[in-house]
């Protein structure tokens, strides 16, 4: 766990023990937050924003269900992956954005090319990698948030690097003819 | 984690870092009391019943309400919610149009953003039960515009709605953050109030509408 997520696990635990300020700050951190994550996953602002702002409100009504402070981090994470989810079902329908529309890789070893070859992966693989290595959740939390088996969650995080690693040395090949 | 691990962790958390985030919704938490197991019963205060006196529009088959001021009253409707999310209520308290605008619950329904110096002079409700839709008309400095809420299907929260920020055309808005269609101003407002004793959470958010989002709301409004 890095210490960002530490960090909000201890605010967490001052908001549950009830000191107000705590649990603004709280808040202002996990809307941060879960807006990055939606908007890596959505690729849309108003989208993001939209799950930030249910997330926030369904931490406002349930944080007292929780049991542990530490668990903080893991459980909001879970959250915003599920309405982050459903949100992507609903702009699926509507069509109203294309979700993988990206431009082609220029430079294998720049982060900017990872991150567009991440992109071009199906989004059942994209959101394991963002989960995985921009959140930092074990395998079981990612199978947990995303209701599939643990399993499941390994073998995308395998066929996910499998296919960056395929795209990335392509990329390389074609540059090194002149393509 | 191997060196290609490496490169991939480095490049997600850039990406997440690169976004420039929006303002966060305001929360205005008062005093709170979230001791886990501490309480099992937790209160919700929804503002969303507006009693009005009512005069019947046959033209357009929905009930308008007649915009006496003095007759606005709000009524906030306290519920207890179990475990299992079941509501049961309390009671109901009626506020007068000044006590309502002072009390932190009425910040459900006016949408972040509005101008310093609004009043609100009247509020007017369309259709009945869930398919309400309210309609807050404001004044500030003699220029008048109009929010109207309607309510989402959300089960979740009941306050959550659309609403239309409509501008008179020599009305300037405070900031320009949505698009401008047809003169008029669109958001997206989500809020709600939590109350449990005395500790209290209000939050609410607005943001302007896509077109999408936009063309839907005005289908809904136009074939209600």
């Amino acid at each position: 766990m890095s210490g960002n997520e530490e960090k909000l696990d201890r605010i967490a635990a001052a908001a549950m023990a009830g000191e107000a300020p705590a649990l603004s700050s709280l808040m202002a951190r996990s809307w941060d937050l879960a807006f990055r994550l939606a908007a890596r996953m959505l690729g849309d602002r108003h989208a993001a924003q939209d799950v930030a702002q249910t997330a926030c409100e369904r931490v406002l009504r349930s944080l007292r269900f929780l049991r542990s402070a530490k668990a903080y981090s893991t459980w909001f994470y879970s959250i915003v992956t599920r309405i982050a989810l459903r949100e992507r079902m609903t702009l699926a329908r509507r069509a109203s954005i294309e979700l993988c529309d990206r431009p082609a890789i220029v430079d294998p070893t720049d982060s900017v090319a990872i991150n567009e070859a991440i992109d071009r992966l199906k989004s059942e693989l994209k959101d394991v990698v963002v989960l995985f290595y921009g959140c930092d959740l074990s395998t079981d939390v990612i199978a947990r948030s995303l209701n599939v088996p643990n399993g499941t969650v390994r073998y995308r995080l395998h066929e996910a690097r499998k296919q960056l690693r395929e795209m990335l040395e392509s990329s390389i090949d074609k540059e090194s003819v002149g393509l | 984690m191997n060196e290609f691990d490496q490169r991939i962790r480095d490049a997600v958390r850039g990406s997440l870092a690169a976004y420039e985030v929006p303002s966060h919704p305001q929360f205005v938490p008062e005093s709170i009391s979230l001791h886990h197991g501490q309480s099992k019963r937790w209160v919700v205060a929804v503002a969303a019943t507006v009693c009005l006196a009512f005069v019947a529009a046959a033209s357009t088959g929905h009930i308008a309400v007649a915009q006496l001021e003095n007759a606005v009253t709000q009524v906030l409707r306290f519920f207890e919610i179990d475990a299992r999310g079941r509501q049961y209520p309390l009671e109901t308290q009626s506020l007068s149009l000044t006590e309502a605008m002072q009390t932190q619950a009425f910040r459900v329904i006016a949408p972040a953003g509005l101008p310093d110096g609004t009043a609100l002079r009247s509020i007017q409700r369309l259709g009945s039960g869930n398919a309400t839709t309210l309609i807050f008309a404001f004044d500030r400095g003699g220029r008048q515009f109009s929010i109207v809420e309607t309510p989402s299907s959300s089960q979740t929260m009941p306050n959550i709605g659309y609403s239309r920020y409509s501008l008179a055309p020599s009305f300037t808005p405070p900031n320009d953050r949505g698009p401008q269609l047809h003169g008029q101003y669109f958001f997206k407002v989500q809020a709600a109030v939590w109350v449990a004793g005395s500790a209290r959470v209000s939050l609410f958010a607005a943001r302007a509408l896509t077109s999408d989002e936009v063309i839907g709301v005005e289908r809904a409004m136009s074939h209600p």
